[in-house]
Parts: C-alpha cells; structure tokens; sequence
C-alpha cells in the first residue's frame, strides 16, 4: 500500500514537469460547492423523472443497418484532416440516430478511437470475427 | 505576450463565445436554453467544464449545440420522449454496428423493448461524464486554447453567475469594481474539533479570533452574517412561484379554509416547514382573480406529497375554482430582525445581560464566581428518573454558576438533566426560568419533561404553528388562554368567533384586549416558559425579564439565534448541548464559512470553559457505544445498560457475530449513476437495504423500530420505492419505515438502524460523510443494532471511515455475501489521507 501511495507521487511530480502550463484545478470552497450543487442537480433531476409518469413517445426502431463503420462521411474526413495537423487520437464514425419533428435522421459523429463506445464496439466485433 | 492575452478577450467576441473565458470554437461551445448564454466545454482550473458550472450554479438544465458544430444546430433532447433535462441523459450504442441514439435514463433508456432490437441498453452512458459534456459530442478546447483564454476561477464564476441574477447584462468586467469583492469579516480561522482534542495547545494560537471587545464590535461582526443569511434565504424562498397549480378545498375545526396541493420539487435547499407562509392565487377564468395568504400545515412526507396551508382569511375565496392556481412563497424577516435586535440590545443595553456574562459571552478573562446558594439535598426532581452520578454533577454545577456548558454525548438523559436543572432554578430563585431550543421538536420535548415535575409550564409557539398540533398543545399559551376559568367574556367572544369564523369589529378589537390581558396574566404566573430561540423574541415576551436562561440542543443554534434568549436579562445561563453533534444549519455558504455555522457553545468551549459532560449513556447496545466512546468522547463514555438489556429476543437475524448486533456490509455495486462523475443512488445498495428490512420484519420487527439513513436525496427516495416495489411483503408496511438523512434523526432514537453510505466516486471523496459529528450522530442513533451498507474500498481513504472499518474488521464484523451465509471480507482498505490542517 505504501508502495501504491508512492507510485503516485511520481506520477504527480512527473506530470507536473511536463505539463506545467496545462490549466490545472484549484481546490476552493466555490469548487466544493459546484460538486456539491451538482451532486444534488443529478440525483435531484433522477428523482423528478422517478415522480413524474413520463411515458416514451416515440418507438425506437432497429438501429440502422450499416454493414460496418460507414466510409467517407464528414466525420472522416475530419479526423484525416486533423491527423494531419497533430497527432491526434483517430476516430471511429458513429451514427447518431435523431428526430428532427417525427422525420428520423442520421448524423455521423467522430467518436475517439479510445473512447469506451469506440473500444466496446471493436471488441464486439472481434468477439464476432471470431466466432 | 501580455497584450495578446489582452486582445484575446477584449477584442470584439462572436455571441458565441463563452461568457467565462471568451472561448469560441463553434466545436466547443453550447447554448444554456434558458439564459440564451454561451459556455465551452473546458475546465480551466475549476473541476467542471464552464457549461456544466453554468447549468448547475444557474440550474439551468438544457442547452443547444452550435449550428458550425459538426451536428448543426441541435436542442439535445431524449430521442424517445423529447425531455431535454441533460442531467438524465445519455447514450446507448446498438449492439452490432455503429449508431448511437440519445436517451433519458428513465424510462426510455430502460424499456424493455430496446433489448429485442438490437440496442444495448447496459452500455448506457450519461451526457455528463466527469463533470463535462462528453467530448466527442462537445470538444473540449486544447490546453493551449485554454491557457490563452482568460483564467476565471471558481469564485469569479460563482460570483458573475451571482451578478446575472440582479443584471443580466452584467460581464466579468463587472467583477472589478468595488462592492463585490467584499467578503464579511472573518469570524474564526480555525477551530479544535471535539475528535481532534488531544493537541489542546493549538487551540491557544487561534482563541483570539473567537475573543471581541465589545458588544459593538461583536455586533459589527455578527451583524453583516445574519443579512448574508437572510438576503440569501429571501432570494430562496423568493424565487419558488409554481404555477399550474390543483387545489382541494377543505374546512379546518376552526372554520378555516385549507387548501390541499402538489408543488414539483424543485431546489433542494428549499424545505417547507410547517409555520411557513405561502401566498396562493387564481388567475382568473372560472372567477375573478384572488388571493390570499396562509400557513403551511401540512408537508409532504413519506406518505404523500399534499402540502397543505390554512388561510388567514375566509373571504372571496374561489371554492369552486380547483385548476390553475399560482402558489409562491411569503418570505418573512421575523427570525432575522430578531436575531438583529438582540445583537443592538446586546451591545447597547447594560440590562440585557449581567456584566459576568458580558464579559464572558465576549471572550474576555474574568474570575470565575460561584453563586451563594442553598443546594437541595435531594437532586432528583418529583416524577423524573433519579439522576446519575454525573447527572448530579451537572445540575450542582449549573445551579452554582453565572454561565455553565453541560455536554450530553447522545443517550445521556439529557433532557432529564436539563429539566432537573429548571426544577431547582424554580425552586432557588422563585423567579420564572426561560426554556429555549433552536426546534420546535426540542422545546416540546423538554416542555413535556418540566411539565412532570409539577411546576407551571407555558409553551409560547409562534402565531403561525397555532394550528400545528403537538403533544404539548394543551400547555400552549394560545389554548391556555381559551381555558382561563377567570374570564367568561373572553371565552364567549372565542367561541362566537369559532363558530362563525370571524367577529364584528367592535367584537373583534374587545376580544384582542382580553386575550392581551388573559396572556399577561398566564405569563406573570408561570414558573417556566418554553420557546424556540426566535420565539423569544415575540412581542408578547418583551415585557418580561429572566434572569435564568436554559438553552437545551444549543450547538445547533447560530450564534446571534442564542443571542435572542440571552438578552432577555440573563444573569445565570446554561447552554446544554455536544459541540460533537451536527451544527446548525446556515444555508448561504459564505456567511457559514465566515462563521455563522459556528454555535456559541462551541465558541465558548474553545474558550476554555470546560462543559460539564454527562457520561452514561442508556441508548446502545454497549458494542454499539463502543466506537462512537473511544473515538468522539475520548473513551469517557460508560454503558448505562447491559447486553441483554438491548438484544432482540424473539427477533431472528443472522448477525454474523450473535453477541455483536452490528456489521459493516461489503457492496461495491456498479456506480450506475455516473452522470456526472459522482453516484447518488447506489441500487446495489438499495437492494440490500431493502433485504435486511424485509428480513427484520419477517422476524418481527414494526417497522416503526427501524429507521435507515442515507446522505443523499436521491437515494431516500430510490430506496423508499425499491422497498415498496421490490420488497415481498405489503408495501404500507415499508412505507412505516422511516428512511431520511442523518440530520433529520439528530436528537431521536431508532431500535435498528440501517445505513446505506451511496459512495461517492474517486475524485470527490465521500462528500458529506467525511464530517466527523455527522457520523457520530448516524452511529448513535440505534438502541439494538446498527448495519453499515458501503463500499470499503472507497470510504477507507477518509481517515475517519478507515478507523471505523478497521474497528468492524477487528470485531470480525466486516462481512460480505449474503444474508443467508455472510463471510469474513478480506477486502484491503486504501491507505487513508492524512488529516489536513
Ligand atoms: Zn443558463
Ligand atoms: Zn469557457
Ligand atoms: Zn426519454
């Protein structure tokens, strides 16, 4: 345990050097209080939906099927453009099913390679690869 | 490099750019819906992104995404049923391919129906994630954007969101100039904690804060905190209109028309409170429009949601009206301009208190002096339990001195002590003895205990709580003075106005002076009167002087509440309390932080004034007192009950050690609600909250015997319809079953109490259960046994918890499985932090 606490430390020292600039945290009173009012916020807005006999309205249909990531989509075309800038973090292109009145619509979205949605569709695809 | 970040956000800003640090990539920026106002997605150096510390400081709850964003200009909404309420909700993936569709959490996210169609509703994730909107959807701005952008901190953003509610317009230049900045004078730097006592020396660096000259410069400090408090508490009360309202009408005993409703719950600062005044209208439509004024009698409570208000006045009222009514809230100044009233007589008057206590109150080194007295022989007083060597103690001490401190850790017969001491102050002085408590539920209590002993008791409840029964409602002033045998007229009068309702105005103004009179003379009688602090300072009282003063539950009154009594000529005052008990309750943050949350008996222990304590407790099961003893009360409290005294006979439960009625139950259940980075309702929890009620009461248990507590809001009310839904027996049964926050069982006692401590997540802490008093008071609230739901992994970091898990562990106590075959956790605790100075 010990060693845990240690090990931390280093990390926090290490960080420190090298990203000294990066906007950092500052504890205070009014930062305790935003955690606090938003602790309540959530657990309050849940208990509002709880009471309230909210009933869905609209039927989700099947997702869309798309046979795989969809190709050359402006999500795409993004993140090639971005990786060009900076190393950045590539993308996966999400579709995000909305409503616009009763029409349905389709969005691509670039969603983070490492980001859980990204990481949990890879390994279901795996798992499918190799069955 | 300097002029760059100037022009940064001087120079002209698109409306898009976010209001606290100037930031515009249309990628990072969100619209509030409902202050049209822009903020990124970006922390700067506070722990959430600018949008999410705007919606929750603003409360606001929906936003808009730029239309230059990759998604155009979208309102996020729950594709299913369109509410737009982000802090519900979140995204969910179909199980095969790429698509996302936005949900709330419930109930569309949780239909039954996504599951045959592909979706996967597990992998729900909320729209909130660590406290910033998740960032494929909402960029977060690079480091080096952010750097260039201007560095706000947490208390410019609370202060220009403070600025936005009086000038909308108001920018953060306007945090310049003068007058915002003003914090009120600082009331205390630091003070010793009960549980930290060891080190006393360190309190002697700090006793200068807690010393004042004089009466002006104490009122100079105190004074500024109690307008904090009020301006805040009206700004509250004042902003809680609720339109849309459905009124049944119903006709109280006295004729009084009460109105029955459901308001939304909507800020959680804001409780109702019997005694309340709420003003209701009806707009017009079905009848003229009207209004009119009440008091609140009824809350909503585990039972049902009505409020209920009775009005002042019978006339005009649109019976046959029950839709669309306005309810607001009637702020009053009453407990404020009294609070300030005792502070100016404090300092201006030499009457209002001796000069012993003066000086002392202040701070100020002054010889100790003992009254001459006669001390009784006998200590216990007619009809009340003989006392105990340290209850003796306490009373003798008292009844000598100016100015005494009597602490009672809880279960220490502390009201029996307190009504010992009234009994013999009567009896000494021959003078009537004033009894206050900052609650309603103390006074009465204590009322009903000074009552036994045979003197003559007035309860004086304020105007507004006439209506509110109580079990001392025959010793109130208001029904005292129907009953007066001596004046028939006055009785006449009362009852012509009870049955119609109201009285003539030549009646009416006869009927007000011989109530007048009749109250007088009630009052002159009395041995003992009995108050709430405010209600000390009701009219009907300025007449009168006390030179004794007994305030009973006082660490949980502010200072200048305590002040109200005191000024009332207070030449022998006895504060009875536990400074190692919860606090009073300060709703405006600053004026807490700047110490109105500090009670005076807490001041005047750091003082050095020793308070009396009492030490056996006659509540716990001795394993149960055991911690809370060692660790709160430096070891000093004694059992004044044995094992067998408190076991549950004919109750059959598994507890894993028999002679030990207690046990800390391992559930690290998934932190489901992650919305934001921290859980508030811990279903895992729930569930095993629900199955140890269930088993109490198969074994036997009422359910009026147990109580269970948890911190948040969110989870009491998850758990009262988890047990009500999910538990297999009748729901009306559980619904007996009180579950509330540990504050609202400070001062009562429960047989079983079961707490499910909703972990917070890493980052946070465990938020509220990190103070100290607050566990103390949750620990010692049961008579027979006590089981603990949480997770050890998470509390163990807080160094209290990791004692009291370390404490269970070694009474071999910290169990985890299931109700029916428990075992022995070998869970490893994190290390904790050290305790900051
Ligand atoms: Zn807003
Ligand atoms: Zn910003
Ligand atoms: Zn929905």
């Amino acid at each position: 345990l010990t060693d845990e606490l240690g090990a931390s430390d280093v990390d926090a020292a290490a960080s420190d050097a090298t990203d000294a600039l990066a906007p950092q945290r500052i504890a205070c009173p009014e930062d305790d209080d935003f955690l606090a009012a938003l602790d309540q916020m959530v657990s309050e807005s849940i208990m509002e939906r709880s009471r309230e006999a909210v009933k869905p309205q609209f039927e989700l249909s099947a997702p869309v099927s798309t046979g795989g990531p969809v190709r050359k989509t402006y999500g795409d075309l993004t993140a090639e453009r971005t990786e060009a800038d900076r190393p950045a973090p590539s993308t996966v292109t999400f579709l995000l099913l909305m409503r616009r009145g009763n029409k349905q619509q389709h969005r691509s979205l670039a969603v983070p390679d490492d980001s859980e949605l990204a990481v949990s569709l890879r390994s279901h695809e795996e798992a499918e690869r190799q069955e | 490099e300097e002029e760059d970040e100037d022009g940064f956000y001087n120079k002209e800003l698109p409306a898009h750019a976010c209001k606290y640090c100037g930031i515009h990539d249309p990628g990072c920026v969100v619209m509030c819906n409902i202050c049209k106002r822009w903020f990124c997605n970006g922390r700067g150096n506070t722990s959430g992104s600018h949008i999410v510390n705007h919606l929750v400081r603003a409360k606001h709850k929906e936003v808009t995404l730029h239309r230059d964003g990759p998604l155009g200009e979208t309102v996020l909404e729950c594709y299913s049923c369109g509410v737009r309420n982000v802090f519900v909700m979140g995204f969910i993936p179909a199980k095969a391919n790429s698509v996302v569709v936005l949900l709330c959490r419930q109930p569309c996210a949780a239909q039954t129906a996504l599951r045959d169609v592909n979706w996967d509703p597990e992998q729900w994730k909320p729209l909130i994630l660590d406290r910033s909107f998740l960032s494929w959807l909402v960029k977060v701005p690079s480091e080096q954007e952010q750097l260039r952008a201007r560095q706000i901190s947490a208390q410019q953003i609370n202060k220009l969101e403070e600025l936005w509610k009086d000038n909308v317009d108001a920018t953060f230049q306007d945090l310049e100039k003068p007058g915002v900045d003003e914090d009120p004078n600082q009331v205390l730097l630091r003070y010793e904690d009960g549980y930290q006592s060891a080190n006393r020396s360190a309190a002697a660096a700090v006793c200068a804060c807690f010393r004042y000259e004089d009466g002006y410069q104490y009122q100079n400090i105190f004074g500024p905190l109690v307008k904090l408090e009020a301006d805040y508490d009206k700004k509250l009360k004042e902003s809680q209109t609720q339109d849309n309202i459905e009124v049944r009408w119903d006709q109280g005993l006295n004729k009084k028309t009460i109105a029955y409703f459901s308001m939304a719950k909507t800020d959680g600062d804001m409780r109702l409170m019997h005694g309340d005044e709420l003003r209701i209208r009806y707009l017009g439509e079905l009848h003229k429009p009207w209004s009119g004024v009440g008091h609140v009698i009824k809350v909503s409570d585990n039972r049902g949601d009505e409020v209920g208000i009775e009005l002042k006045n019978n006339s005009g009222i649109p019976l046959e009206c029950t839709h669309n009514f306005v309810v607001d809230f009637v702020w009053k100044s009453t407990s404020f301009d009294r609070m300030q009233a005792a502070l100016k007589k404090f300092a201006v008057d030499d009457q209002s208190v001796s000069s012993y206590i003066y000086h002392r109150l202040l701070g100020h080194e002054i010889d100790e002096v003992l009254f001459r007295c006669h001390l009784p022989k006998h200590f216990s007083a007619p009809n009340l339990p003989e006392l105990n060597r340290s209850q003796v103690f306490a009373v003798k001490s008292a009844l000598q001195r100016p100015l005494s401190l009597i602490q009672g850790p809880p279960g220490t017969g502390k009201t029996v002590t307190s009504a010992t001491i009234v009994y013999h102050l009567v009896k000494q002085t021959h003078g009537s003895v004033l009894v206050c408590a900052p609650s309603n539920i103390a006074v009465d209590q204590l009322t009903e205990k000074i009552h036994q002993t045979g003197l003559k008791v007035v309860r004086v409840c304020a105007k507004s709580r006439e209506a509110i029964d109580s079990p001392v409602s025959y010793l109130a002033l208001h029904h005292q003075v129907r009953n007066l045998p001596s004046s028939g007229e006055l009785q006449k009068l009362q009852q012509l106005m009870d049955e119609a309702g109201e009285l003539s105005a030549a009646d009416e103004k006869r009927y007000r002076i011989l109530k007048k009179t009749a109250e007088k003379e009630l009052l002159e009688a009395a041995d003992v009167i009995c108050c709430t602090c405010v209600g000390a300072g009701d009219p009907r009282l300025a007449r009168l002087r006390f030179q004794s003063i007994l305030i009973d539950e006082s660490m949980q009154a502010t200072e200048p509440e305590c002040m109200v009594p005191v000024v009332l000529g207070a030449k022998q005052l006895i504060l009875v309390g536990d400074h190692c008990q919860l606090g009073p309750v300060v709703m405006c943050k600053r004026a807490a932080r700047a110490g109105l949350s500090q009670s005076l008996f807490e001041r005047l222990v750091v003082l050095g004034i020793r308070p009396f304590r009492l030490e056996v407790q006659y509540r716990m099961h001795p394993a149960l007192s055991r911690f809370p003893s060692d660790f709160f009360y430096e070891g000093s409290l004694q059992n004044g009950v044995v094992a067998d005294e408190r076991k549950l006979k004919t109750v059959d439960f598994p507890w894993p050690q028999q002679e030990t009625p207690m046990f800390f139950f391992v559930t690290s259940g998934q932190e489901e609600i992650a919305g934001s980075g921290t859980s508030y309702l811990n279903r895992t929890e729930a569930a095993n909250v629900e199955k140890v009620v269930t088993r109490f009461l198969k074994a036997g248990l009422k359910p009026e015997q147990i109580g269970v507590i948890t911190p948040y809001e969110g989870q009491r009310s998850y758990l009262v319809t988890t047990m009500q839904y999910q538990g297999s027996l009748h729901a009306k049964l559980y619904q007996e079953v009180e579950v509330a926050s540990v504050d609202a069982f400070q001062g009562r006692e429960k047989d079983v109490i079961i707490m499910s401590c909703v972990r917070s997540n890493e980052h946070q802490g465990i938020g509220f259960l990190n103070d100290p008093r607050r566990l103390n008071v949750a620990l010692t609230r049961a008579r027979f046994g006590i089981i603990i739901i949480g997770n050890p992994k998470v509390l163990s970091k807080q160094p209290l918890w990791n004692h009291l898990l370390t404490f269970y562990k070694e009474q071999k106590v910290l169990v985890e499985g299931t109700l029916n075959s428990f075992k022995e956790s070998m869970i490893q605790f994190a290390k904790p932090r050290t305790l900051v100075n």
